[in-house]
This record gives C-alpha cells, structure tokens and sequence, in this order.
C-alpha cells in the first residue's frame, strides 16, 4: 500500500466539489447511506449533550451536523480508497446486504462497540482518521469563538464525537465489505 | 433513523481518551489549526485557499496559544517516525557528498542547525541549504544560539536529538518534494503554466517546506521559552511564520486544480483517479 499517496489522495476527496460528492453519495447503497447517517446523527446528538452547559444560541449545531457526517462519509470513502473500490464503477447501490448493514453495525456496537472491527483497523489508517479528526476540531475552534475560552475537557470530548465518527465511518466499510466475501 | 439514534442516547464515545499531542502543545496546536484549518475550509478556485488563509493567520494563531498557555502544558513529544521519515528523505534526495557536511552539522552542532533554521526565515530565504556557506546570520539568532549551545551535550548523548535540527532544513528539500507530487499528478503540465500556476508552485513548495520545518517548532520553543531571548524570537517572528501554509499534500492539492483548469474534469477521471490504483490521472 503507498500510503503516502493513499493519504494525498483522501485529502483530495474532501477538496472535490458539491455535484462530486453527492454523485459519490448517491451511489452507496440506501442501507449504507442509512448507517453513516445514524452514525453522523449519534456522535452530533453526543457532542451536543457535552455543550449543555453552554449558552443555547452558542451551540454550532448546523456545524455539529455536517461535520460529523463528513466524517462518517469520511472514513467510509478511505476504506473504499484503501481497496480501490470506486462506488460509481462498482454499483454499490445496486448490492444486496446480508444482514442489512445498518442492523449488523448496531449488533457490533451492542456486543462490544465494534472493537473486533476497530482493532483490526490498520494502524496507519487509524493516523489518517485521527489526523482528520485533529483538522476538524481545529476548525471547530477557528469557527466557533466561544469555544476558546472553555476547558479543554469539553473541546476533548467533542474532538472524541468526531474521531468517533471518522473511526465507526471506517468500520461501517469493514462491515459492509467483510459481508460480501462471507 | 430518528428512533435508532435516540436508542443511541447513552453511546459511548471514548474509543480514544488520550489526547492528541498536537491538542496539548501550544505552537504545534497554533500552526494546525492557522494552517490547516482554513486551508481544508477553503474550496473553489486557489485564489481562495490563498486568500484565505492569510487572512488574519498571526491573530488566530494567538488566539489559540491563549486558549492553551504553555505553562499549562508544555508537552515535547519525539515523534520519532516523523523526524526519521523526514531524514531518509534527505538521504534519498541528495547524494552522500552533498549529505555529508549537513550530517557532520546534524551531529555535531544542533545550535548552528537551529541558527541556519532561524536565520534563512529571518532573511525571507527559502533557498535550499545544501552546498551553501553560512555568511550571514541574524544577531538575535546568533544571541539566541550561543544561549543554547549548552544544549549540544544532549545531542551527542541522544542521537536522535540531533535528527531535529535536520528536520527544518529537509523541509527546505521537500520543495523539491512538492513539485514531484504536483509533476506525478499532472505529467509535467503543472510547471508550464501561466504566472498563476507559479504562484500555486510557490504557495504549494514553500507550504510543504513549512509544514516540515514548522514542525520542529515545538521543540524549539519549548527550549526557547526557557529564556527571555527566546521569548522576544518567538514573539517578533513567530506570527511572520503563520503567513505560510504548510501541509502535506498542498502541492498534490494545487497540481489538482491546476490539472482540473485543463482538463475541465467532466467525465469522472478525479474520481476515478482517487479510487484507483493509479499513480497519475489519466
């Protein structure tokens, strides 16, 4: 794997304009659409609990939502790009899931919070994912000033929600592609 | 999904409680987010992405070393993957004969590497260093490298001190890096263009540049805080640093969009390119 160039690669994936993406996005399949999204809505609905101390019209929760879907999506396109699998060439729309991925991801994180698929995760990749999820929180705080003056375990915990996402956005692809070769 | 998620109330988020190095040290946290941050913000045309981030950078870095004070956390972390990576690339650039008088300075002064580091940004030089002679240096850098001579001790007992005071002039080499990233994704069209494309080599190699040897900032600074000189280095002209973009992949970033002005990438081959084994697009 040249990493170097997976990495580069990926980055590029977020500088790819709106039609791109949702061309990209629309070419997964509904369940798996549906799972980044119950992904993206869990660790923005946990990011929103930690700024409960906050002044209500303070909380970024526009921002909160896409970045998290972001992320998700995120970390599904880098398991597809570490395995050459372009959705819109391989029609992942049209693929039947066995069980449904959605329903398979819960039935992990009930068991152990998917850990059998999170420690499997490359180490490298799990960098990547972390070094995104370092970009957003910057982000966050760039976009978000009162934010700067709050502890630091709030901005920890939301950076948490965020690599969250990223990380169970990669494992949504472990999931979804370990399916097909069972 | 909406009844899923609310059965999801209680999730639990810490897969990963141990804070990144880069959220706990103040001028490596500083830089990330002056540069990265509005760097991926940014999208559209490279007009933006400069504009953008010059905007008001030495303010924002300042506003987030007040978030996070070094006196609460000064946190030196030898990331020893990085700073090795970074002298392979040295040695895969450049031949032994040009490598070895950098290699005697590596082991044998970190303070005249930290001086060349600071005196090449204080002269605006973004030269490569190699086969030059030291003929000028900044007072306040050479006040600054005497302070600390008495670091050499450390390096010749660590080795793998003296590799850091490597990393900033191996970012000065990874110009050459950027431009290779930029040829491999464009096939040589991206330094052919026209003044603009020039001006996106310059963004792209002196960012890559930076990002390498900004890097090695934080150690510096935790080294220079120690000391009121070092304090008033860091004061005058760590702000003039944060006015460049350092990141990995700038170049291969602009050599995109400098191939997408071309090409007018109207059936797919980015996309196809990103998921692809390929080394060039097609």
């Amino acid at each position: 794997m040249d990493w170097e160039q997976l990495l580069q690669k990926w980055i590029v994936l977020f500088e790819l304009k709106p039609d791109e993406r949702k061309e990209l996005y629309d070419s997964l399949h509904v369940q798996t659409q549906k799972t980044l999204g119950l992904i993206a809505e869990s660790a923005q609905e946990k990011a929103l609990e930690y700024c409960a101390s906050m002044p209500k019209d303070s909380i970024p929760i526009e921002w909160f939502i896409s970045t998290s879907s972001l992320q998700t999506w995120g970390g599904y396109m880098l398991y597809l790009m570490q395995h050459y699998i372009d959705p819109v060439e391989s029609k992942t729309s049209a693929r039947t899931h066995e069980p449904t991925i959605d329903k398979h991801w819960v039935a992990e994180y009930e068991k152990n919070m998917c850990h059998d698929y999170i420690d499997a995760i490359n180490p490298i990749i799990t960098l990547f994912l972390d070094k995104a999820t370092a970009i957003r929180t910057e982000q966050f705080l760039l976009s978000n000033a009162l934010f700067y003056k709050k502890e630091y375990k709030l901005v920890a915990n939301i950076r948490n929600c965020l690599g969250w996402a990223a990380v169970h956005g990669y494992v949504v692809g472990l999931l979804e592609f370990s399916d097909q070769n069972k | 999904m909406s009844e899923q998620t609310q059965s999801f109330g209680s999730v639990h988020m810490q897969y990963s409680e141990k804070p990144d190095w880069l959220l706990r040290n103040p001028v490596s946290r500083a830089l990330t987010a002056v540069f990265n941050g509005p760097f991926y913000i940014a999208s559209g045309t490279t007009d933006k992405i400069y504009s953008t981030v010059s905007k008001n950078s030495a303010t924002q870095a300042k506003r987030i070393m007040e978030m996070y004070p070094p006196e609460r956390d000064v946190y030196v972390d030898v990331n020893s993957t990085s700073i090795l990576g970074q002298y392979k690339r040295l040695w895969d650039l450049r031949s032994e004969k040009s490598m070895n008088p950098l290699y005697r300075l590596s082991v044998g002064s970190f303070a005249t590497g930290m001086g060349l580091f600071f005196s090449k940004i204080m002269k605006r030089d973004w030269t490569n260093p190699f086969n030059q002679t030291i003929t000028w240096m900044h007072p306040s850098a050479v006040e600054g490298v005497q302070k600390y001579a008495h670091m050499r001790w450390l390096f010749s007992k660590h080795p793998i001190w003296s590799t850091l005071c490597l990393q900033p002039i191996g970012g000065t080499i990874s110009e050459l890096h950027a431009n290779r990233i930029a040829r491999k994704y464009t096939k040589g069209t991206y330094l052919e263009g026209t003044q603009e494309s020039q001006r996106i080599l310059t963004a792209g190699a002196t960012g890559v540049a930076f990002n390498d040897a900004l890097q090695t900032l934080p150690y510096i600074e935790s080294f220079l805080r120690f000391t009121p000189i070092g304090n008033s280095l860091l004061a005058r002209y760590g702000g003039a640093l944060t006015r460049f973009i350092p990141s990995a992949t700038v170049g291969a970033i602009a050599g995109i969009y400098e191939w997408r002005k071309n090409k007018k990438n109207g059936n797919g081959e980015l996309r196809k390119f990103l998921f692809s084994p390929a080394k060039q697009i097609a």
